[in-house]
């Protein structure tokens, strides 16, 4: 128990300082994941939004497969990036791996999936005749697709969500393909997960405490959002 | 005069099933239809192929005889009609974004925009309404408003999907006349998807009758409800009873025809032996306390009331005379007469009063 109360007396030393060490970290969890977001964001939506709209023969089982990548374990998806990146590998030669942008490639495939799947589920639950009400008052196809998605904000704001959440808090792809190198590679879970299993708990708490925080920080904001626009309704 | 919108060898089909097949139609500036049918016989999609919102297997689509995807794209097109569906399918945005949404595609200017959202908003009565978020709003200030975004683009074509299904009678009575007055000033050619006989005849002056995907029946609504062309469009137009029989002998035109064992006159072309439907609007048959036989009516039958439903100022009555008919008699009749249930009586009815159909 003491070790709990002097964990979290040192996490709380740690935050309050600025202690350069976790801040650095802190910062660049959240540039990864951040930028991972916004391009599975872009990608998840941009695809979501066209399989939702879209009817074509075998798209019952691209959504199945989008629905199954949801849950796609984050390690197997470190493992595939590892082999693209690595030296002898397909995409070896751009010299990727062990860097961040090879975590921000590894988390954008880990959340583009969770992005696109409540994407479909959004766009699947708006008034079916929605799409032909928006083409009748002489929209472009890509003016329906916007005035679509503006409609599904708010269940895509939950996709941002679960998309940031999933990535932020994701360790094993990250360690694989990013090599928790000091002040290049290591991110708050790497960290924490090294702290703990050199036992310097403090630190792997401060951590800790601190990804929950942010994690807390982004998703009051995003359900704000959210609740400002379900009392519009 | 050269027609607004006219469809051609229109085919659509859903896998191999054939979900509609209109061979021509075309409709002027300022007309209005009501399109009727039982429910999969093609309004619906009918409409759909109006507004090019519909992927057809074969046909084309004209207005004013410029082809739609070749001289005139589907969205320039589209930019010239407006549909309303029975859902109102209003943006989660404000009520006057909403109306403006099609005017901005339309790149109009702020001030236009404005002041055009602002009158057809005052036409519908919800001028108040123009800042609340759709999404608050009640049925019928909803479908109010998704007209107001219909014809605030001043189309040249409307086209209604059953918009008033939803609503309660009075509000739809109200948007009904807002609408007529909006759409005749306009000249707006109109389409309405109806299963109501009210909303036809205040909105329509032509009907088109659908069943199975094929118009079984098209013409001025007068002309119509006097000769359906089958049980459907007899029932939409207020004939609740078919009577079926048999022609027994035809004589220049006046045909014997018998129905459950009693012999009714009528007018129509159909050879003795042939099998016929008889519709015979309820207004035209008449009833009496005394015989009238020696009157011009060709057909006199005793009968028994089974039953009498009041209608607001009328009410409707069924007679058994061996057939089933029905009669409409104002209320001060049913007074005078003394009519109710089980009392016997005398109908008469015109031999040009019953209309044919071969079977």
């Amino acid at each position: 128990m003491d070790l709990l109360i002097s964990g979290f007396r040192e996490a709380i030393r740690l935050i309050f300082s600025f202690d350069s060490e976790v801040f650095s970290i802190t910062l660049l969890s959240l540039k990864i994941s951040g930028l991972a977001t916004l391009l599975s964001v872009f990608i998840g939506i941009s695809l979501g939004a066209a399989i939702g709209i879209t009817q074509f023969w075998g798209r019952r089982a691209i959504i199945s497969v989008v629905n199954t990548c949801m849950g796609f374990p984050p390690v197997v998806i470190g493992l595939f990036v590892t082999i693209f990146l690595w030296r002898s590998g397909p995409f070896g030669f751009l010299g990727l791996l062990y860097t961040p942008t090879a975590i921000v490639i590894a988390q954008t495939i880990i959340a583009t999936p969770i992005v696109m799947g409540i994407t479909v589920a959004a766009i699947n639950q708006l008034p079916e005749k929605l799409r032909l009400q928006a083409l009748a008052l002489g929209a472009t196809r890509l003016q329906t697709v916007w005035a679509l998605i503006k409609e599904a904000r708010l269940p895509l704001l939950a996709a941002i969500m679960a998309g940031f959440g999933g990535v932020i808090s994701e360790i094993g792809a990250s360690i694989m393909v990013g090599g928790n190198i000091k002040g290049h590679t290591r991110v708050l879970t790497t960290a924490t997960a090294m702290e703990t299993s050199r036992g310097n708990f403090e630190l792997a708490i401060a951590l800790g405490i601190i990804l929950l925080l942010l994690m807390l920080l982004v998703n009051t904001i995003l359900t704000s959002i959210q609740m400002k626009g379900q009392t519009q309704r | 005069m050269s027609a607004l919108i006219t469809i051609k060898d229109i085919l659509v089909k859903k896998g191999v099933r054939i979900i509609l097949d209109v061979p021509y139609l075309s409709a002027q500036r300022g007309e209005s239809f009501a399109i009727v049918g039982p429910n999969g016989a093609g309004k619906t999609t009918l409409l759909m192929c109006l507004s090019c919102l519909e992927r057809l297997a074969r046909g084309s689509l004209f207005l004013r005889e410029q082809q739609v995807g070749k001289e005139l794209s589907n969205l320039d097109f589209r930019k010239k009609t407006a549909v309303v569906f029975q859902q109102s399918l209003l943006f989660n945005t404000s009520v006057f974004d909403n109306v403006a949404y099609g005017l901005r595609l339309r790149n109009l200017s702020k001030q236009e925009i404005a002041s055009r959202v602002m009158d057809y908003l005052g036409y519908f009565n919800i001028g108040d309404l123009a800042k609340r978020s759709a999404r608050t709003l009640s049925g019928g200030e909803a479908q109010r408003v998704a007209l107001a975004r219909a014809l605030v683009l001043e189309p040249e074509v409307l086209l209604l999907d059953e918009p008033f299904a939803s609503l309660d009678a009075p509000t739809s009575e109200k948007i009904i006349t807002e609408l007529k007055s909006t759409v005749k000033k306009t000249s707006t050619t109109l389409f309405l998807v109806t299963h109501n006989r009210l909303e036809a005849l205040q909105l329509a002056n032509k009907l088109i009758a659908l069943e199975n995907g094929r118009i079984v029946q098209e013409g001025f609504l007068i002309d119509v409800f006097q000769k359906p062309a089958n049980d459907f469009v007899a029932s939409f137009a207020g004939i609740d009873v078919v009577l079926r029989g048999e022609v027994m002998e035809n004589h220049d035109g006046l045909l014997g025809v018998k129905i459950a064992n009693k012999r009714i006159e009528a007018v129509g072309p159909f050879d003795s032996g042939r099998r016929v439907a008889a519709f015979i609007r309820p207004e035209n048959v008449v009833l009496s306390i005394a015989d009238l036989s020696h009157i011009s009516a060709k057909n006199h039958f005793p009968a028994k009331i089974i039953d009498t439903v009041p209608f607001g100022h009328y009410h409707k009555v069924t007679l058994d005379c061996g057939f089933v008919i029905n009669s409409v008699v104002t209320n001060s009749t049913v007074t005078e007469l003394g009519l109710a249930i089980g009392k016997d009586i005398f109908v008469s009815f015109k031999a040009t009063a019953v209309h044919l159909v071969a079977e």
